[in-house]
C-alpha cells in the first residue's frame, strides 16, 4: 500500500513543483518619470516624450519661426491641430502630444500657442473659411499657422516575431495663404517584439 | 436505470457537493436568460461559472452576499470577460465593452504563449485545468466587438445617434479606437491565426476584413489618415477573394453547412464603390480575377446629399459546445436516461450490451460513437470475463462535440426609411465554431484516451492491491476491497469532464444590408418572420458610411427552466437599448 501511495505521490509532487512559478506577492518599485521600459512594444509614455522633444526641436530650427518674427516683429501664435494616429490594435492617446506639444512651445519663449479652446476649434473646423472671415473682419486671425500630425505604423509580422515601425510626420500651414510652411518627421522608432512559444 | 449522472453523483463525493447541474445546464440558462433581456440574472451565472467576480456583484446564482471586492481567477478569466463583454455590447454600453474586452484582448496576447505547466497539467490532470485560451476565430471576435463600441460611441458623439450617456472615449479617440482595433483585427490576428494554426481549415475572416474598411468609410474626412482609403480598398478587395476561397474551404464540409454566398452583396456593393471611386483599374482587374459579374450592382458616387448605412444583424445564438460521454460498465445491464432538458439539446443515448456488460455513449448525435462503444463493450466483458475487472466497475470518458446543424432561417428585410433591402448572411460563426473544434477534435481525443488509461491503469493498481490485501480475510472486509476498487475507477472515470468552455453569447450568424440613402433623418428597422426591431432615427451624414448593428433572435432558445423562468425584480438597464425581436418558437436542436 505505501508504494501504491508514493506512486499515487509523484504527480502531485511534480504538479506542486510545476506550480511553483505561478506563486509570489506584488513587487512596486518607483521609477524616473523619463525612465523606459518596453512593455508590449506598443507606443508608450517614453514614445510620447521622444517624440515632443524632437517636433519642438525641429520646429525652432527651422526658419519660418524667424523669418515670421523679422517680418511681423512679433511671435508666431500657432493653434494645435489634430493628430491622427494608424497603429493596428493601438488606441494612442494624442492628447497626451497635443499638450505637451503646448507645454514646450510656450516654455520656448519663442512661438505662442493659441490658448482659447474655442477658438482653436474654429480654425480646425475650416481653416480657410476661419481665415476668410477674419480678412472681411479686416483683423488678424488668431493664430497664423496651425500644426497637424500623424503617427503611423509598419507592421512587419511573422508567426510569433513582430517588427514594428513608428512613423511620425508632421507640418505647419499658413492659415492665411493655405501655404505649407514647414514639414517634418521624427526619428522613426523600431520595436522588435518576440513571442516565446513557452513560458 | 443508471445514468452517468447518477453514477456521478453516487460515486464522487466532490461532485456531490456541486450538485448535478453541469456547466452545459447553466450555460444554457445563461443564453436564455440574455435573449429575454434578463442581464442582472446571467452576471452572477456568468461568475459563477467562470469563478470571476467584480465587487459589488454577486459571485454566482443563488448567491445571498455581494462580494466585497474583485476576485477574477486566472484560469476561466479570458472567457468570462468575453462573456461580460458580449452582455454589455447587448447593452449598448460601450465602457463596459471596453473595461471587459480590452482585457481579454489582452489576454489574448498573453494566452498565445503556451505555457509549459498548462500542457503537462492537461495530460496528468483534465483538459478543463487548463486556463481558456480561445480559439482564432474568438480572438479575431474580440476585437470585432471592441471596435463596434468605439464606432458606437463616434456615432452618438457625433450625434449620429441618440446619446445614451457617458462615452468612454472623446470623440476623436473613438474614431481612432474604432479605425486602429479593426486594423489591428483584420490584419494581425487573422495573420497571427493564418501562421499558428496549420491545422485548422478556418484560416481567414473576410468578414472582419469588411468591417475594417467599414470603420473607414464611417470616419469624418477630417479624421481619415493619408492612407486610411486605401486601407480599406485593400481590405474589400482582400474580403472578396477571401470570401471566396472560404466557401471552397468550408462549403458543403461534413457535419456543418456554411451559409455565406460565395461573395455577399453588401461586401461586392461597397467594394464596386470604394473600387470605382479609389482605384478603377485595379477594380477591373479584381472582378476580372474573382470571374464574377457586377451587372445589376449600383455603385454611385455618394454625392453632397447622399450617405451609405450598413445594418449588422447579429442574429441567434451560436451552437453550444455540448458533452459526448462514453461510458463501460462491466456486470450492470445500464441504460441512461434522458431528460427533458437534455432532449431539447438534441442528446441521445446508443447502448450497446455485451454479455453482462454495456458500454453507452449519451451526447447530442450519439451514434456517431457507436464503434468506440462497441469496442468498449467487448474489450470490457472480455477483461470482466477473465476477471481482470471487478463486477460494477465504471470506465467512463468525455469529448466535447456540437448538436446536429441546421439551416440559418431565412434572412429578413432591413427598412431604411420608406425602402427595404434584403438581409444577407455574410458571415456564419456557428460554421467556424463548428470547423474548428472538428479539427481539433483528433488531438483533443489522443490526449483523452492516453489520460483516461494512464488514471485505470492507476485505478486498476490501487483495485488489485485491495483485492490482494483483502483476499483471505471476511466477506465485509473483502467487500471493503471490492468497493475501494471500484472508488478507484469511479473517480477516475468521474475526473473526466469534457472541456466545452466556449464563448457561449456569440450570434449563430451575421446578415447586413447595405443602402444608399439621402442625407438626414432616417428609421432604421430590421423586419422577419417572427416581427420587427425597431433602431429608431439616426442621422446620416453625406458622404458618409453610418452602421448600425442589431441583434435579434428569429429562432429564440427555449426556456431551459422546468418551471419557466423565474421572476425577479427588473434591474435599472445601464443604457436603452432596441428591443429584440419578440420570441417566436423554440430554437430547433441544432441551434
Amino acid at each position: 500500500m505505501s508504494k501504491l501511495l508514493s506512486i499515487a505521490l509523484v504527480p502531485a509532487i511534480a504538479l506542486g513543483v510545476l506550480a511553483l512559478p505561478g506563486c509570489g506577492g506584488k513587487t512596486v518599485v518607483r521609477t524616473q518619470s523619463d525612465a523606459a521600459k518596453d512593455l508590449s512594444g506598443r507606443w508608450n509614455d517614453v514614445d510620447t516624450k521622444n517624440t515632443v522633444r524632437e517636433i519642438v526641436d525641429k520646429a525652432m530650427k527651422a526658419p519660418w519661426p524667424e523669418r515670421f518674427t523679422a517680418e511681423h516683429k512679433r511671435n508666431p501664435v500657432i493653434a494645435i491641430g489634430k493628430f491622427i494616429a494608424r497603429a493596428e490594435g493601438e488606441v494612442i492617446n494624442t492628447s497626451l502630444i497635443t499638450n505637451a506639444l503646448v507645454e514646450e512651445f510656450i516654455n520656448s519663449g519663442k512661438i505662442d500657442v493659441l490658448s482659447d479652446p474655442e477658438e482653436t476649434r474654429k480654425i480646425l473646423e475650416d481653416q480657410a473659411a476661419y481665415a476668410e472671415k477674419a480678412k472681411e473682419l479686416g483683423k488678424e486671425a488668431a493664430a497664423d499657422f496651425v500644426l497637424t500630425g500623424s503617427i503611423g505604423v509598419q507592421n512587419d509580422q511573422e508567426g510569433r516575431q513582430a517588427v514594428k515601425f513608428y512613423i511620425v510626420d508632421f507640418s505647419m500651414t499658413d492659415i492665411q495663404s493655405r501655404k505649407l510652411v514647414w514639414k517634418s518627421s521624427c526619428t522613426p522608432i523600431r520595436k522588435e517584439v518576440e513571442q516565446s512559444k513557452w513560458k | 436505470m443508471i445514468s452517468r449522472s447518477l453514477l456521478l453523483c453516487a460515486s464522487s463525493i466532490p461532485l456531490l457537493l456541486v450538485g448535478c447541474k453541469n456547466a452545459v445546464d447553466v450555460r444554457q440558462e445563461m443564453v436564455y436568460d440574455v435573449q429575454t433581456k434578463a442581464f442582472e440574472q446571467a452576471i452572477p451565472k456568468v461568475n459563477g461559472l467562470y469563478d470571476c467576480v467584480l465587487k459589488g456583484e454577486l459571485p454566482e446564482s443563488g448567491a445571498s452576499k455581494v462580494a466585497e471586492m474583485d476576485d477574477i481567477s486566472d484560469k476561466n478569466e479570458l472567457i468570462w470577460q468575453m462573456e461580460r463583454g458580449s452582455i454589455d455590447s447587448m447593452r449598448f454600453n460601450s465602457a463596459g465593452v471596453k473595461q471587459h474586452l480590452d482585457r481579454a484582448s489582452q489576454l489574448v496576447g498573453e494566452r498565445r504563449t503556451a505555457s509549459l505547466t498548462r500542457a503537462i497539467g492537461t495530460y496528468l490532470a483534465n483538459d478543463t485545468a487548463q486556463e481558456y485560451a480561445g480559439n482564432g476565430f474568438e480572438h479575431v471576435l474580440v476585437d470585432y466587438y471592441r471596435s463596434l463600441a468605439a464606432l458606437m460611441s463616434a456615432q452618438r458623439l457625433q450625434g449620429i445617434m441618440p446619446a445614451t450617456g457617458d462615452e468612454p472615449w472623446d470623440k476623436d479617440t473613438a474614431v481612432q479606437a474604432m479605425n486602429n482595433i479593426a486594423r489591428g483585427m483584420a490584419i494581425e490576428r487573422i495573420q497571427f491565426n493564418k501562421d499558428n494554426a496549420p491545422d485548422l481549415r478556418y484560416f481567414d475572416d473576410p468578414y472582419a476584413r469588411f468591417i475594417a474598411a467599414c470603420m473607414v468609410l464611417a470616419t469624418p474626412p477630417e479624421l481619415r489618415a493619408g492612407d486610411d482609403m486605401g486601407f480599406a480598398w485593400t481590405m474589400l478587395s482582400t474580403a472578396c477573394k477571401s470570401y471566396v476561397k472560404q466557401s471552397t474551404v468550408l462549403g458543403g464540409a461534413e457535419g456543418m453547412r456554411y451559409e455565406v454566398p460565395k461573395i455577399p452583396t453588401p461586401v461586392l456593393q461597397l467594394t464596386l464603390t470604394v473600387g470605382s471611386m479609389y482605384d478603377p483599374v485595379g477594380l477591373n482587374t479584381l472582378v476580372q480575377d474573382l470571374g464574377i459579374s457586377t451587372e445589376g450592382f449600383k455603385s454611385p458616387a455618394l454625392g453632397k446629399d447622399k450617405g451609405m448605412v450598413l445594418v449588422i444583424n447579429h442574429t441567434d445564438w451560436i451552437t453550444p459546445t455540448d458533452r459526448l460521454e462514453i461510458n463501460f460498465t462491466a456486470g450492470i445491464w445500464a441504460g441512461p436516461s434522458v431528460s427533458e432538458a437534455e432532449r431539447l439539446r438534441g442528446v441521445s443515448v446508443t447502448p450497446i450490451y455485451a454479455g453482462w456488460s454495456t458500454a453507452w455513449a449519451k451526447g447530442p448525435g450519439s451514434t456517431k460513437a457507436t464503434g468506440w462503444t462497441v469496442a468498449l463493450a467487448a474489450f470490457g466483458e472480455g477483461a470482466r470475463l477473465f476477471g481482470q475487472l471487478a463486477p460494477g466497475t465504471w470506465i467512463g470518458f468525455e469529448m466535447p462535440t456540437h448538436r446536429e446543424d441546421v439551416p440559418i432561417a431565412p434572412p429578413g428585410m432591413a427598412v431604411f426609411g420608406e425602402e427595404e433591402q434584403p438581409l444577407v448572411v455574410t458571415s456564419d460563426f456557428d460554421a467556424y465554431a463548428r470547423a474548428t473544434l472538428k479539427d481539433l477534435q483528433p488531438g483533443v481525443l489522443t490526449k483523452t484516451l492516453a489520460r483516461t488509461l494512464t488514471k485505470h491503469i492507476a485505478a486498476e493498481v490501487v483495485a488489485a492491491g485491495a483485492r490482494e490485501a483483502t483476499k483471505d480475510k471476511g466477506a465485509g472486509e473483502q467487500i471493503g476491497g471490492w468497493l475501494v476498487g471500484l472508488g478507484a475507477h469511479a473517480l477516475a472515470s468521474a475526473s473526466e469532464v469534457a472541456d466545452t468552455r466556449h464563448w457561449g453569447l456569440l450570434p449563430d450568424h451575421i446578415e447586413t444590408s447595405l443602402a444608399v440613402v439621402t442625407a438626414g433623418k432616417l428609421r432604421v428597422a430590421v423586419r422577419q418572420a417572427n416581427g420587427s426591431t425597431e433602431m429608431g432615427d439616426i442621422t446620416v451624414p453625406a458622404g458618409r458610411l453610418v452602421i448600425v448593428p442589431v441583434r435579434t433572435f428569429p429562432r429564440p432558445v427555449a426556456c431551459p427552466y422546468p418551471g419557466g423562468p423565474p421572476v425577479v425584480p427588473a434591474p435599472a438597464a445601464p443604457a436603452p437599448a432596441p428591443a429584440p425581436a419578440p420570441a417566436a418558437a423554440p430554437a430547433p436542436a441544432g441551434k
